[in-house]
């Protein structure tokens, strides 16, 4: 990649390219190259001890790579760090400000580490603090907020200075639905306001959700790469149908014999105790109709009684993958 | 929206992110009580404590209590010395002000007396003591004519009575002439401390005008004061006496060691301790007997009157707090390391550095603050102490109001300069608070011990002394004591000099430190 004609290249918000990073003897990442455009929500998925954290470390100047270069808003991350510290704003994965400090001191301090206009930033943190419903903690010390607001305030620390790029690591552990629901809802309102997003996280709901395109790195390499229907459609135990058909068994177990056969089909097998027939397929829901008609061809004897239909998710991706769930 | 970033950053801001970071580093601890509460409580107890020790609040003076056991059934002539008694030596000992006396009859009182603590030792005359002051006093002179040739003009024997009586609050003569060369032979065994011998052609010389001599055989292994004394009072007396009566000549004295003979055994008397007792009290106790008790019976002539008087070299004398006082001060300040590297590991081990490093902020933003904010607790501290020693009578001696100011404030600087840098340097050692909160003692420790921080310098052994010589800290105190004991003025090349020494310490740590904390800060 022509690395001059990066910065010409207006939409790409940042990119690493080859980037290692190696401690002692250990590859925590081992030659990853993807890029960022603007406005877009990436996606970092992987599990623990994959190189997603010192991926971001790396992207927010803390950390040097080993090798490979990484560029943010085409400055380089060694060469250009000043610029590139203006342009990003991190939410770390544990909370990181200040316990003694109350919410909006903490809100204050890391706003002036970046400068802003004493007025500008009583206003920017006023309105983030109510945006993340914290105004009644305001005078608050931090050690005395829950574990949800916590976040919250870790959060609004990172937006402080409204950066372009962000970068999110695991933004919702931990955190109860109405809180992950509330953070969901502030990322949907940058994501509108076209800031560019770099999430890490364990859920893959909310990567599915909120993530435009996403990557999957393990052992330090990526190893899937795309929007989630993307990876959904082609990696992955597909779709789950649960049919209750009434007939004869013995025709029954016949016809999941023949559609066993199709190439869209994965598995399929009947449950006695349950009374179930099970079918894995690729983008099963698009071929439900097909599937029903095979079962109720005339002459077959066959009736659906109820269909339930579960559908791939990245959890299916990311074990397809990496032969482990997530979270292991 | 990247290029309307600059409309919200204002100037390089450089000195505004100091003063934010720095007000953070004070607020973190005055919104920290228990923090605040060790750094404040903590040097208070120590000056309270050192204060109570060393201070003079309440008079509290410690007073010896010491036995005295008089098991000398001899006596000495006592217009010679009345302190030949020992009863006198127990009442000019009794009269000092922190000595309390109490005599007892036997060693087994006197032990059973200290292991009850109701002294601290007991002092023990033996037997054979009074009589040995006065055989002690005098020199035991044996006079031999060696000459064959006779004066016609000055008589001998009138010189000899003359140097008698003119001699005798000193020597005793005794005329050996008639068995001279056995007493030279038996000299070792014999009671004479020295020999006079008058030399051959003594008498044809004083009537010819010629320069005449005698020897002086003395016990070898005298010392040069006492040979010089005895020397000196012989030639006086005895040229005196010859030019009284018109000789010419001059009488040379010859001063010549007996070989094989050796001078007598000193006069013994004994001081006994528990085990338990200082060996600081040891020390005052023995030097307290030893200088009184010598500063009266030996002194020669006794017509004089000897008074000794101890004081301060310069300004005035210094109670014990005073005198300590330049490493005292600096406790306070010293104890910021412990703080300042809890601080730095604490803020690694939070994420804020990591955070922070994805901020504007510069690392040189991030010691600056540190310095700012620490310098400012080490003065609190430094407040503190000099504000809790006054009450308990410190008493500095400065040479001006302003130069101790302008000093304290220079040195206080230099010092935290050094302690910040070791902050630095140490905080990748520790790396995690837990562990900073103790292991900085390892290094405490010895600077404060070691340096006159805690003690002085003269209690410890030379080895000791020759450590403290490399430390940092022990410039501190130089600096301090000059200041504030000595009464020097800043401008005085010595406290300019451990000034220097300590500046340059403190420069070396501090480079070291920061590399090393830069490096520990990723």
């Amino acid at each position: 990649m022509n690395i001059s004609k990066l910065k010409e290249t207006n939409d790409i918000a940042f990119q690493v390219i080859d980037l290692k990073k190696y401690f002692s003897d250990v590859k925590a990442i081992d030659g990853i190259s993807f890029e960022v455009h603007k406005g877009e929500c990436f996606g970092f998925l992987g599990p623990n001890g994959a190189g997603k954290t010192t991926t971001i470390n790396i992207l927010s100047c803390y950390l040097p790579q080993t090798g490979g270069q990484a560029l943010v808003g085409g400055y380089d991350v060694i060469k250009d760090h000043i610029k590139v510290k203006k342009l990003i704003g991190i939410v770390p994965q544990e909370n990181i400000f200040y316990e003694e400090l109350s919410v909006y001191e903490n809100v204050i301090f890391f706003g002036k580490m970046y400068n802003i206009d004493k007025n500008q930033l009583k206003n920017r943190a006023n309105e983030l603090i109510e945006k993340v419903g914290l105004q009644e903690k305001r005078k608050t010390r931090a050690e005395k907020l829950s574990g949800g607001m916590k976040r919250r305030l870790n959060l609004i620390i990172g937006l402080v200075h409204d950066p372009d790029i962000l970068f999110l690591d695991e933004p919702t552990a931990g955190l109860d639905p109405q809180t992950r629901r509330l953070i969901w809802d502030y990322l949907f309102e940058l994501k509108a306001r076209h800031k560019t997003i770099f999430l890490t996280t364990h859920y893959m709901d909310e990567a599915d959700v909120l993530s435009d395109r996403l990557a999957i790195i393990d052992h330090g390499k990526i190893i899937a790469e795309g929007t989630p229907e993307h990876l959904k459609e082609t990696i992955g135990k597909g779709d789950l149908l649960n049919f209750k058909i009434d007939g004869p068994m013995n025709i029954l177990l016949s016809e999941i014999e023949k559609i066993k056969e199709f190439d869209y089909i994965i598995d399929a097998y009947h449950l006695d105790d349950e009374m179930i027939t099970r079918i894995n397929a690729m983008d099963g829901l698009g071929k439900i109709g097909e599937i029903i008609n095979h079962f109720t061809k005339e002459g077959k004897d066959l009736h659906i009684l109820d269909v339930e239909v579960q559908r791939n998710s990245l959890e299916n991706v990311f074990l397809a993958l990496t032969g482990r769930s997530l979270r292991e | 929206m990247l290029n309307n970033k600059k409309e919200k950053i204002k100037g390089s801001g450089n000195i505004s992110r100091i003063i934010t970071l720095t007000v953070k580093n004070l607020k973190r601890f005055y919104k920290n009580p228990k923090a605040l509460g060790f750094l404040i409580a903590i040097p208070i107890m120590y000056y309270l404590i050192i204060g109570l020790i060393f201070g003079s609040v309440g008079d509290d003076v410690t007073t010896y209590k010491i036995g005295w056991i008089d098991d000398d059934s001899t006596t000495a002539d006592y217009t010679i010395n009345p302190y030949f008694n020992v009863s006198e030596l127990y009442k000019i000992i009794d009269n000092i002000d922190n000595v309390k006396l109490k005599e007892y009859y036997s060693n087994e009182s006197a032990i059973k007396a200290a292991l009850d603590e109701e002294i601290d030792g007991f002092v023990y005359f033996p037997n054979g003591f009074e009589e040995g002051l006065e055989t002690r006093y005098f020199t035991h002179i044996g006079f031999w004519n060696n000459d064959t040739t006779t004066s016609a003009n000055y008589s001998l024997n009138d010189m000899y009575d003359f140097l008698v009586t003119q001699t005798n609050h000193t020597f005793v003569f005794n005329n050996i002439t008639a068995i001279g060369l056995d007493n030279f032979n038996n000299f070792q065994d014999s009671t004479l401390d020295a020999i006079l011998v008058v030399n051959q052609s003594f008498g044809l010389g004083l009537d010819n005008g010629w320069d005449v001599n005698m020897t002086y055989f003395y016990r070898d292994g005298l010392s040069l004061e006492k040979l010089n004394y005895a020397k000196g009072l012989l030639s006086v007396v005895i040229n005196g006496f010859y030019k009284s009566q018109s000789s010419l000549s001059d009488i040379d004295i010859i001063d010549k060691a007996v070989e094989g003979s050796s001078i007598s055994e000193p006069l013994e008397y004994e001081v006994y301790f528990l085990q338990s007792v200082s060996p600081t009290t040891k020390s005052i106790i023995q030097n307290l007997f030893s200088s009184v008790i010598s500063g009266v019976i030996n002194y020669n002539p006794n017509a004089i009157d000897l008074r000794l008087i101890v004081g301060s070299a310069v300004g005035s004398e210094v109670n014990q707090l005073t005198y300590q006082s330049a490493g005292l001060i600096l406790y306070g300040p010293m104890t910021i390391l412990s703080f300042a590297i809890i601080i730095l590991t604490s803020e690694k081990k939070d994420g804020i550095y990591k955070r922070l490093a994805s901020s504007e902020v510069k690392n040189y933003e991030i010691i600056l603050s540190s310095i700012f904010a620490d310098t400012a607790l080490i003065f609190m501290q430094l407040a503190i102490g000099i504000s809790l020693l006054f009450p308990f009578g410190w008493n500095p001696v400065v040479f001006s109001l302003l130069d101790a100011i302008l000093g304290i404030i220079l040195g206080v600087f230099l010092f935290s300069f050094f302690i910040l840098g070791l902050a630095f340097a140490l905080t990748p050692i520790f790396k995690d608070p837990d562990t900073a909160g103790g292991g900085v003692w390892i290094i405490l420790i010895p600077l404060m011990m070691l340096s006159g921080i805690f003690f002085p310098l003269e209690f410890m052994g030379e080895a000791l002394q020759n450590i403290a010589r490399v430390l940092p800290t022990r410039y501190a105190v130089l600096v301090f004591q000059d200041l504030l004991l000595n009464g020097l003025p800043l401008s005085d090349p010595g406290i300019l000099n451990n000034m220097g020494i300590l500046f340059i310490y403190s420069t070396v740590i501090f480079i070291i430190g920061i590399f090393a904390f830069k490096k520990f800060k990723r």
